[in-house]
């Protein structure tokens, strides 16, 4: 994954900690850069500091991709996520 | 209302003080430790640490490079050391052109340059500015009363990981032939999430 690609947010829902936003669950967006990385917050949430570390990627998602086509047309939301959480659109 | 907060924060309260024993008790925290955390927060830190940055940013491009490039860093050229997060939260700031402008949000608690800048208003923390602003952005912010013309892009930050970030306004038209000390009045708290403008 990197700076460009094109990218869905993994509809996911699991029991535990989590912390991809549920409004971009399963929405499309371009990776605009790294933020480096960090302990994955599932599991971190889980076991504390032996979790993995993950990449962080900060993901610009269209306004109207996220709340139709209601939404400002300039507007775009970046929102840092856990590689995990994403998948190539 | 208030009497039901009032006692609600009396139970968390309650709450925090029997963690923070056992926590103590177990070698997991150090009291003096919190005690010079919470001193830092009410002593050292203050949204004047961001307004000193974008202040010299406005005056020194090579300065303005370095401060979108690595924010920290940056802070650090400037005596302000941020501290008290752990190492893999990392300062990043945004820029608003004339073309763009940037606000930021953490929908999902409240995530805040806080060792940086000290805490955060109320209002950063409501539901209401959460939910909000990433939905609505314009509205929001013309609540604030920062009107933006239709042709301007809004960037909204939704810190969710472990970025924490600060607005680099653009400055008002005769803003360099002021003081340092009066630009540095010019950019307040709010300019600094990007709900005002200088």
């Amino acid at each position: 994954m990197n700076v460009g690609d094109r990218v869905r947010v993994r509809v996911i829902n699991p029991p535990g900690h989590n912390r991809a936003p549920s409004y971009v669950r399963g929405r499309s967006g371009v990776v605009v850069r790294s933020v480096g990385d960090g302990r994955f917050p599932d599991e971190a949430a889980a076991v504390g500091s032996g979790a993995r570390r993950e990449t962080i990627w900060t993901v610009a998602f269209a306004g109207t991709e996220l709340w139709g086509p209601d939404a400002g047309p300039r507007d775009t939301v970046h929102v840092d996520l856990f590689e995990t959480y994403l998948e190539r659109a | 209302m208030s009497g039901s907060g009032h006692h609600r924060n009396g139970e968390l309260q309650a709450r925090v003080n029997v963690l923070l024993a056992l926590a103590e008790e177990r070698g997991i925290v150090d009291r003096e430790e919190i005690d010079r955390r919470i001193e830092l927060l009410g002593t050292s830190v203050s949204p004047l640490n961001g307004a000193l940055m974008v202040v010299r940013a406005w005056n020194d491009p090579a300065y303005r490079d370095r401060l979108l490039s690595d924010a920290g860093a940056a802070a650090a050229e400037l005596g302000i050391a941020g501290g008290g997060y752990s190492s893999d939260i990392h300062l990043h700031a945004v820029a608003n052109t004339p073309e763009v402008h940037n606000v930021v949000v953490c929908t999902l608690c409240s995530c805040y340059p806080l060792a940086w800048l000290g805490p955060p208003p109320a209002w950063y923390k409501s539901e209401a500015y959460r939910s909000r602003v990433v939905r609505d952005p314009r509205g929001v912010l013309a609540e604030f009363g920062t009107v933006l013309p239709d042709d301007v892009e809004v960037r909204v930050w939704d810190a969710s990981a472990e970025a924490r970030y600060l607005v680099v306004p653009v400055p008002p038209e005769g803003a360099e032939q002021l003081s340092e000390d009066e630009q540095l009045d010019l950019v307040t708290r709010d300019c600094l999430i990007g709900v005002a403008v200088p």
